[in-house]
C-alpha cells in the first residue's frame, strides 16, 4: 500500500488536468480541422455564388471595389486553408488548390457578366456540393 | 421523348449526326452507371444542355460549368482504379468534351 494515499491521488489528479488542459489548448492552437475549413470555403464559395445571381433577369447595382474586395477575402481564405494544411496529406493541400482555381473561374466570370443567371447559380450550387462533398466523404472514411 | 433529345433535335445539322447519337448514348451510360460521381457528372451534364436550349444559360456559363467540372473529374479518374480509369474518363471528361466543342456550339447556332 501506497504510505499517503490521499496526497498519490491528489498529484494523480492534478496530473491529469494538466495533461487534459494542455490536449486542449493544443487542439485550440492548431485551429479549426480539415473538415471545418472545407466547411468554411465552400459556405464562402456558395455565398458568392448567390450573391451575385441576377434578380429578375437583371445585375444588381455594381460596385467594382466591393467586389475586388470579396474577391480578395475569399481568395485569403483559400490561401489561408492551404497553408494550414500539413505536407503530410498532400490531397489536401491539391483539393484546396483546384477548388481555389474553381472559385477565381467563378470570380472571373462574374467580373465579365456581373451576375450570374438563376440557372448557372442553381447548376453552380449543385457542381460545388459534389466537389466539397466528395472531399469531406473521402476524409471521413 | 426527353428534354435532352428535344434539344438535340434541334441541331439539323448533319454532320454531327453521329456525336448527337453518341452523346445521348454517353449521357444514358452515365446516369445508369452506380459511381455516384459519374452518375451525377452525367445528370448534370444533361441538365447543362437543356437550359442552354431553353436559353436559360450562356455559353459563358456552360463553358465555365464545363471546365470546372473536368476539374473535378480529373480529381475522381485519378481516384479510380487503374482498370477502371478508361470508362470513368470516357463517361465524365470525353463526354463533357464532347458537349462543348461538338453540340453546345451548334445548338446555340441552331435557336
Amino acid at each position: 500500500m501506497h504510505k499517503y494515499p490521499r496526497v498519490f491521488l491528489t498529484s494523480l489528479s492534478v496530473a491529469i488536468c494538466t495533461i487534459a488542459l494542455f490536449l486542449c489548448s493544443c487542439a485550440t492552437l492548431t485551429g479549426p480541422s480539415f473538415q471545418v475549413r472545407v466547411q468554411q470555403l465552400k459556405d464562402a464559395h456558395v455565398a458568392f455564388i448567390e450573391h451575385y445571381t441576377c434578380v429578375g433577369g437583371k445585375p444588381a447595382t455594381w460596385d467594382q471595389a466591393s467586389f475586388d474586395s470579396e474577391v480578395a477575402k475569399i481568395t485569403q481564405q483559400f490561401t489561408d486553408a492551404e497553408a494550414a494544411e500539413s505536407k503530410a496529406v498532400p490531397a489536401h493541400k491539391t483539393f484546396i488548390k483546384n477548388s481555389a482555381d474553381l472559385f477565381q473561374r467563378d470570380a472571373a466570370l462574374v467580373r465579365k457578366k456581373h451576375c450570374l443567371s438563376p440557372s448557372f447559380a442553381a447548376n453552380k450550387k449543385k457542381q460545388l456540393q459534389q466537389n466539397y462533398d466528395l472531399l469531406l466523404k473521402q476524409t471521413s472514411t | 421523348m426527353s428534354k435532352l433529345q428535344d434539344a438535340l433535335d434541334q441541331i439539323k445539322d448533319p454532320t454531327v449526326a453521329d456525336a448527337k447519337t453518341q452523346f445521348a448514348a454517353l449521357i444514358d451510360e452515365g446516369k445508369a452507371a452506380s459511381e455516384a460521381f459519374i452518375n451525377s457528372s452525367a445528370e448534370q451534364l444533361e441538365q447543362w444542355t437543356i437550359d442552354v436550349s431553353d436559353r436559360k444559360m450562356t455559353q459563358d456559363e456552360f463553358d465555365n460549368l464545363v471546365s470546372a467540372q473536368t476539374i473535378l473529374a480529373k480529381n475522381f479518374v485519378a481516384s479510380q482504379a487503374l482498370a477502371a480509369q478508361k470508362r470513368a474518363e470516357e463517361l465524365t471528361i470525353k463526354t463533357a468534351e464532347l458537349a462543348a466543342t461538338k453540340i453546345v456550339p451548334l445548338l446555340l447556332l441552331a435557336l
